[in-house]
C-alpha cells in the first residue's frame, strides 16, 4: 500500500493545497467574454491561466509546499468543469450561501465519453516542478449531487447515473496515468451531505478508483459535513482503496477529531485541514501547532498532511498566500519540535 | 384543485435587472459600499417581480419566497438571545449553509421579524400570502451549542418564541404559517421532546392555520406524526409510498398539501404521473379537497426552472387532471 512518505520522502508534517487558489479577475471577465460568445477570448483565457499556473507552482515551490497542486485556473467550478465535458449544460445560478452561488450542471441526455481534457494542463504544470504534482478530480458522488437531471432514466435511477459519471471519470483517469500522474485527489464535498445516496456514491467512488491503488497515491477529500453524517459514512470511507482522507479541521475547530479517535483511519494517512477558508483571518503559525498537537494524539506524525480545509477558490489572493505561508510557517515549527526527517 | 407556492425561492437569476441588482447590492453591502436602505429597495424590486410572476401563472396561495433571507435558519438573527453567526453549517440533506446561532437562555421574541416582509408581499399581489418558519427542533439542531444548553430546553425556548412570531403573522394576515422541520424525521428518538415542542409552539393560536413541513424522509418513521398539533400537513409524494401509508392516522379536521413536483430536480413530469401521485393518498381525502404544491422549496432550482416547474403544476391542475 502506498504511504505519504513514498511520496515525499523523508519530510515529517508535509504540506499540500486542496487544489483550487484564487480565481483572478482577468480569469472571470475572459470565462464572461467567451459565455457571451466571443471565440477570441479562448486563447487568451488559456495562455493567461497557464501563466497563473506557472506563476502559483513557482511561488508554491519558493514557499515550500512538498506536494503541489495546479490551482485549477481553468476551472470555473468544479462540478460544472466536468459536467460540461460530460454532456451536461450548464444553468443559470443556484444559491449555495449567503451571497454565494454556483451554476448547476444539467443532464438532459446521457453522460457522454469525453476527449482527454486534463492530460495536457496536467503534463504542463508538472513541467513546472520537480517535485510530484497533485491531480484533482472532482467524484461522482458530487458530481452527481450538485447536478440536476431532466433525462428520466437518471431520474428513475440515480445510482445508474453515478455508474455512468463513474465510467467518464475512470477514463480521464486512464489518460492522466498514461503521462504519469502519481497523486490523484478524489473531491468529494457532497459524499456525506445525502444520506438517501450514500450507498450508490460510495459504490460509484469504489468503481471511478478501484484497481489504481498500486500505481497511484489516492486522496479523498471531504469537507463541511458533519460528525453524525460523518459518523454514519465512515465505515464505507474507510473501505475505499484510498491511502489519504484530507478533512476539514480548522473551521470547526477540530470537532471532527473525536471521530477518528473512536473509529480510527483504518491505516490511511491524515490530510489535516488547519486553516479556514471560510475567513479571511490569517492563522498564526502556533495556533495551527496547537491543533496538530491535538491530533497527534490520535494520529502519528508520519501520517499527517497539513493543507486548508479546502480549496481557496474563494478567498483573495493575498489572503490565501498568507494562509499558505502560515501552514508552512507551522510545518517548520513541529519539524523543529519533532524532528525533521525520518 | 388549489395551488400553492410556499416557502423559498431561489433569489439568484441572471435573466433580471431585479435579480442581478439585488447580487450586486449584497456584494456591495458586504464591503462596506451600500446601505441597508439600499439592499431593502433591491430586495423589495425582486420580491415584487416574483411576486408578480407567481400571481401570472395562476397559482392559488403564494409566498415572497424569502428573498430578503440568506437562509430560513437568519430568523434567528432577530431572536434576543441569539448571537455568534460565525460558523458555517450545512442544512442537513441540503448544499446549502448558514452562520450558526450561539444561543443564551432564555430566548427573547424582541418584535416581529417577518411581518414587514409579509406587508410587503401582500401589498404587491391580491393572492392569499403564506409564510414559512424554521420549526424549533431544527433550528435547535442548527445552533452552535445546542448540546451545551441541551436540546430539549433549547428546542423549547426557540418553540416560545415562534409562537409569538406566528401569531404575529396570523394577527398579520398570512393565509397560514409553514412550520418546517424536517430535522424530526432524522431524530424520531427525540418525538417526546419534539411534540411538548409543538404544543408549546401552537399553544392558543389557531392551528387550522399552521402547517407542518418536513421532507428528508417519509413521515412514516415519526411515531404519530399526524397527532401532532398542526392544522395543516404538507406531505411530500415525489419519493415512494411509506408517507402515504402513514396517512391511516390523519384526523378528518387536518388539511393536506401534496408535494407532487419534485423540486430538487428539471426532470418534467408528465400529467399522469402528477395525477397518480394524487391518487396514492386513495380514500384519506377527495381530491379535490386538497392543495398541490412542489416537495420542498424551489429555492434548488434555476429561476426560469422553477417557474417552468410551477407552470407543470398550475396547468395540470386547470386542465380538469387535477380533478381526479
Amino acid at each position: 500500500m502506498k504511504q505519504l512518505r513514498d511520496i515525499v520522502p523523508g519530510v515529517l508534517y508535509s504540506t499540500s493545497h486542496v487544489g483550487s487558489l484564487p480565481q483572478p479577475k482577468e480569469l472571470r471577465l475572459l470565462r464572461k467574454r467567451i459565455r457571451e460568445g466571443d471565440e477570441s477570448a479562448r486563447e487568451e483565457y488559456r495562455v493567461l491561466g497557464e501563466e497563473f499556473t506557472k506563476e502559483w507552482m513557482l511561488w508554491q515551490e519558493k514557499v515550500g509546499i512538498d506536494l503541489p497542486a495546479g490551482g485549477e485556473f481553468l476551472r470555473e467550478d468544479m462540478a460544472a468543469y466536468f459536467g460540461q465535458y460530460f454532456g451536461g449544460t450548464l444553468l443559470d445560478f443556484v444559491p449555495s450561501y449567503e451571497n454565494r452561488r454556483y451554476r448547476p450542471v444539467e443532464y438532459a441526455k446521457q453522460v457522454a465519453s469525453a476527449p482527454p481534457f486534463l492530460r495536457e494542463t496536467f503534463q504542463r504544470t508538472q513541467a513546472y516542478t520537480s517535485r510530484p504534482l497533485k491531480e484533482t478530480i472532482t467524484g461522482p458522488a458530487t458530481l452527481a449531487d450538485w447536478a440536476v437531471l431532466r433525462y428520466p432514466p437518471y431520474y428513475r435511477d440515480q445510482r445508474l447515473f453515478r455508474r455512468d459519471l463513474a465510467q467518464a471519470l475512470r477514463e480521464q483517469i486512464r489518460f492522466l496515468l498514461e503521462v504519469g500522474m502519481k497523486v490523484l485527489q478524489v473531491d468529494e464535498p457532497a459524499l456525506t451531505t445525502k444520506r438517501r445516496h450514500l450507498e450508490d456514491d460510495l459504490l460509484a467512488i469504489a468503481e471511478t478508483i478501484s484497481g489504481l491503488e498500486d500505481r497511484v497515491y489516492l486522496i479523498l477529500h471531504i469537507c463541511y459535513s458533519t460528525y453524525e453524517a460523518l459518523e454514519g459514512a465512515w465505515r464505507g470511507i474507510c473501505a475505499l482503496p484510498f491511502h489519504q482522507i484530507h478533512m476539514e479541521m480548522a473551521n470547526r475547530n477540530y470537532a471532527l477529531l473525536p471521530l477518528i479517535e473512536r473509529y480510527g483511519l483504518a491505516g490511511k494517512d491524515l490530510g489535516l485541514g488547519v486553516v479556514d477558508v471560510h475567513t479571511d483571518r490569517i492563522e498564526t503559525p502556533e495556533e495551527i501547532v496547537a491543533g496538530v498537537e491535538r491530533v497527534r494524539r490520535v494520529v502519528p506524525d508520519e501520517k499527517i498532511q497539513l493543507l486548508p480545509d479546502c480549496g481557496l477558490k474563494e478567498r483573495m489572493e493575498p489572503v490565501a498566500r498568507a494562509k499558505l505561508e502560515a501552514m508552512c510557517a507551522a510545518a517548520s515549527l513541529l519539524r523543529a519540535k519533532y524532528g525533521s526527517a525520518r | 384543485m388549489h395551488v400553492v407556492f410556499c416557502g423559498r425561492w431561489n433569489k439568484h437569476s441572471s435573466a433580471y435587472d431585479e435579480t442581478k441588482e439585488l447580487w450586486r447590492v449584497r456584494e456591495a453591502l458586504d464591503h462596506g459600499r451600500a446601505s441597508a436602505g439600499d439592499l431593502r429597495r433591491a430586495q423589495d424590486a425582486a420580491s415584487a417581480l416574483l411576486l408578480s410572476q407567481l400571481e401570472h401563472l395562476g397559482l392559488d396561495t403564494v409566498s415572497d419566497g424569502g428573498l430578503r433571507w440568506d437562509s430560513l435558519y437568519d430568523v434567528a438573527r432577530r431572536i434576543g438571545g441569539c448571537s455568534g453567526f460565525t460558523r458555517l453549517i450545512r442544512i442537513p440533506e441540503t448544499n446549502h449553509f448558514h452562520r450558526q446561532p450561539v444561543a443564551t437562555l432564555p430566548l427573547r421574541w424582541e418584535g416581529p421579524i417577518l411581518l414587514e416582509d409579509l406587508a410587503f408581499a401582500r401589498a404587491h399581489t391580491r393572492l392569499p400570502v403564506a409564510v414559512t418558519l424554521p420549526g424549533p427542533y431544527s433550528l435547535a439542531r442548527q445552533t452552535e451549542n445546542y448540546r451545551a444548553i441541551e436540546l430539549e430546553r433549547l428546542t423549547e425556548a426557540y418553540a416560545g418564541v415562534l409562537r409569538q412570531e406566528i401569531a404575529s403573522l396570523l394577527g398579520g394576515g398570512a393565509a397560514f404559517v409553514r412550520i418546517d422541520d424536517p430535522q424530526m424525521l432524522m431524530h424520531p428518538e427525540d418525538a417526546r421532546l419534539i411534540r411538548h415542542a409543538a404544543e408549546i409552539l401552537t399553544e392558543g393560536l389557531d392551528r387550522s392555520r399552521i402547517g407542518l413541513s418536513t421532507w428528508f424522509e417519509d413521515v412514516s418513521v415519526f411515531p404519530e406524526y399526524f397527532a401532532l398539533p398542526f392544522g395543516l400537513f404538507f406531505l411530500n409524494l415525489t419519493a415512494n409510498g411509506k408517507s402515504v401509508e402513514a396517512l391511516r392516522g390523519l384526523p378528518r379536521d387536518r388539511a393536506l398539501a401534496l408535494g407532487i413536483v419534485d423540486a430538487y430536480q428539471t426532470y418534467e413530469e408528465q400529467p399522469e404521473e402528477l395525477s397518480k401521485r394524487v391518487r396514492s393518498i386513495g380514500s384519506q381525502r377527495s381530491e379535490s379537497s386538497v392543495m398541490v404544491t412542489t416537495n420542498t422549496d424551489l429555492t434548488y432550482l434555476p429561476w426560469e426552472r422553477a417557474v417552468e416547474k410551477l407552470g407543470v403544476l398550475v396547468a395540470w391542475a386547470r386542465t380538469g387532471h387535477g380533478e381526479g
